[in-house]
């Protein structure tokens, strides 16, 4: 096995104690594996580290000794200060501001109240971009209480508006509270009918904490998607280009066909029958719907139902 | 044990971390820092400094430049040299500030940039499994940011015509992201929705131009320019819009619209909304369906009225 150089040695002490600072702790087993080595070569290159101490001629004594520590179960932790990382004076390179400065503008449109060491780091990384980057997350008013019962382990009772605009009264168990696809959502089993679901918490109304306790199963992940494919209507439309930036949230184009007259046509695809109700009904009126041909029926007469609201 | 390099470097960063900002010579290190030399005893001269151009002299230096490289490139810790001798450069985020990172690299899954981070980079060794915000970031996200560091203008086709831009910023509202910059051609400010730059064969369309072509004007507002609720940026003479909404609705509706409760009946709520852009107003009511029905002023339900109107003509 040829000898990792020096550059090699540091990288792997760079990243062990980078595993232990941003996760608390970690196992040298644990850390070996993520850094591909055998936890006996991990442990003898973080000797120098966790034993620092020297006098000089003079006999001063300089020691970091304090920062690192490895526990008798043999768990790698920042004891107090992690000592290198304070002396880092290279600014992160683009890619790494650019991940933190959106992680950190995201948290910043989220806390409420000042977080000022958050503040300066984000203007630091700022001036590495040297581009403004404006980044939130919409954060809706009954987040909070959902966040709150899930903390207690208590459920959360709502009134919900489906997609069809149905609204019902739900009883859940918040196991998971997450945002994705700029929406929050709630993962957990509604006690109504005992199933697993998910919520979106902006659709919620009324919240308050429930009396039922529970607790949550013990990994939960964000979703990577949802299979909204059964869901999926598509419907080609010829409309002017100018209308695209106009057509409302959320769709997924296909292939734009740029014609002669300055239109175009498109494929657009919603997800459910409400959303492409909507669709076809904000369309500017001189929009064609190519097809299918019930959806030219749907526009008129989704139309005409909500005019008869005007008319009446 | 680790080897005696590995030790020196550590030795040497605690060494010059315990000076400060107070600078120190080679002979200095090499006096007090064990691994440099100091006990071979290299020839000095009356004020304890090495005294130069010797052998021990040369390989003592060499040593200690090497060893800083290994610094500044594994660990990113810079050491500056001043008349006075070597100190360390400030660091770039103080401990809270660099824990406050982490906090948010743990919170949120940037996904799109930076996705093969290498380890012992700021924020990669997180516990994934703990975000709970996953935020896409596009490709042209990372490629736009990098021209407007270098201020380098971009062209792209939107729209079906060639657009050059110089960039200004970037920015996500609900789940786009746009770009604002000014359009050469219009020689005004314009923003663009990423997702809406054509392709071709899927290949990213944006030619990067000369950098250092531009400077961001003093007076521009990143975040002015990236409100881009229409209600906020609208032009439109501003008017109190009363909408009729279904009970049901109107926490929804409130969250999309804004607005106040202005009258409550059984059968509905009477929410009151400042409206400066009457064409994504009419949009985002019709979005409610049966379940909200403008009601005043005038002009706004004959603006709604009309498309209704309009619709169903052309369908017929």
């Amino acid at each position: 096995m040829a000898r990792p150089s020096i550059e090699g040695k540091y990288r792997m002490i760079n990243a062990a104690l980078a595993l232990a600072e941003e996760r608390g702790s970690i196992s040298l087993a644990d850390a070996a594996a993520q850094l591909e080595t055998t936890r006996d070569h991990l442990r003898a290159l973080l000797d120098s580290v966790l034993f620092l101490e020297f006098r000089t001629r003079r006999g001063e004594l300089v020691h970091a000794t304090r920062a690192f520590l490895l526990t008798e179960d043999d768990h790698l932790l920042v004891d107090e200060r992690h000592w290198l990382r304070d002396l880092v004076s290279r600014p992160p390179d683009a890619d790494t501001a650019l991940r933190l400065l959106v992680a950190g503008t995201v948290v910043q449109s989220l806390v409420v109240g000042a977080n000022p060491q958050l503040d300066t780091a984000v203007h630091k990384l700022e001036q590495v971009v040297a581009a403004d980057v404006v980044v939130g997350v919409d954060d809706p008013p009954c987040r909070d209480v959902v966040e709150q019962a899930r903390r207690d382990g208590r459920s959360v009772r709502f009134r919900y508006v489906n997609d069809k605009g149905e609204a019902r009264d739900r009883e859940v168990e918040p196991w998971f509270v997450f945002s994705n696809w700029g929406r929050w959502y709630v993962h957990g089993r509604d006690l109504d009918d005992d199933a697993v679901k998910w919520f979106r918490i902006d659709r919620m109304a009324s919240a308050d904490v429930g009396d039922h306790r529970f607790e949550p199963p013990e990994h939960a992940e964000v979703p990577e998607w949802f299979d909204l494919h059964d869901h999926e209507v598509t419907v080609t439309l010829r409309l002017a280009a100018t209308a695209l930036d106009g057509l409302p949230t959320p769709h997924r184009l296909g292939a734009i066909t740029h014609l002669a007259d300055g239109r175009v046509d498109v494929d657009v695809t919603v997800y459910g029958r409400q959303r492409l109700a909507h669709l076809l009904v904000v369309l500017p009126p001189d929009a064609e719907v190519v097809g299918p041909e019930e959806c030219r029926a749907l526009r008129r007469e989704h139309a005409a139902a909500l005019l008869a609201g005007y008319d009446g | 044990m680790a080897d005696d390099a590995t030790e020196r470097i550590l030795r040497l960063a605690a060494y010059l971390a315990d000076r400060g900002r107070t600078s120190v010579t080679l002979g200095t290190i090499s006096a007090d820092v064990p691994g440099y030399g100091g006990d071979d005893d290299p020839p000095r001269d009356e004020r304890g400094e090495l005294v130069v151009d010797t052998r021990e002299w040369e390989t003592i230096r060499k040593r200690l430049q090497r060893d800083l490289k290994v610094l500044d490139d594994t660990l990113g810790i810079e050491v500056e040299t001043t008349d006075d001798g070597y100190r360390l450069r400030p660091p770039f985020f103080t401990p809270d500030e660099r824990r406050a990172l982490i906090a948010a690299a743990a919170a949120v899954d940037v996904e799109g940039v930076d996705d093969e981070p290498v380890l012992g980079e700021l924020g990669t060794a997180v516990d994934a499994s703990t975000r709970r915000i996953v935020l896409a970031v596009p490709e042209r996200v990372r490629e736009l940011s990098a021209a407007i560091r270098e201020r380098a203008p971009v062209t792209f086709t939107y729209h079906g015509r060639a657009r050059t831009v110089d960039a200004y910023a970037l920015g996500r509202w609900r789940t786009h992201w746009y770009v604002v910059g000014r359009e050469h051609d219009a020689d005004a400010i314009r923003k663009y929705r990423l997702d809406r730059i054509e392709t071709a064969s899927g290949a990213l369309d944006v030619t990067v131009g000369e950098p250092g072509s531009y400077t961001v004007p003093a007076s521009f507002d990143a975040t002015e320019q990236l409100r881009l609720d229409p209600n906020d940026w609208g032009q439109d003479p501003p008017v109190a819009a009363r909408i009729e909404v279904s009970p049901d609705h109107v926490h929804n509706f409130q969250y999309e619209l804004g607005g106040r409760v202005r009258d409550r009946a059984d059968t509905h709520v009477v929410v009151e909304v400042e409206v400066r852009h009457y064409e994504s107003f009419r949009e985002r009511v019709l979005r409610f369906g049966e379940h909200a029905r403008v009601v005043g002023p005038p002009e706004l339900v004959t603006l709604v009225r009309d498309h209704l109107h309009a619709v169903v003509e052309a369908t017929r």
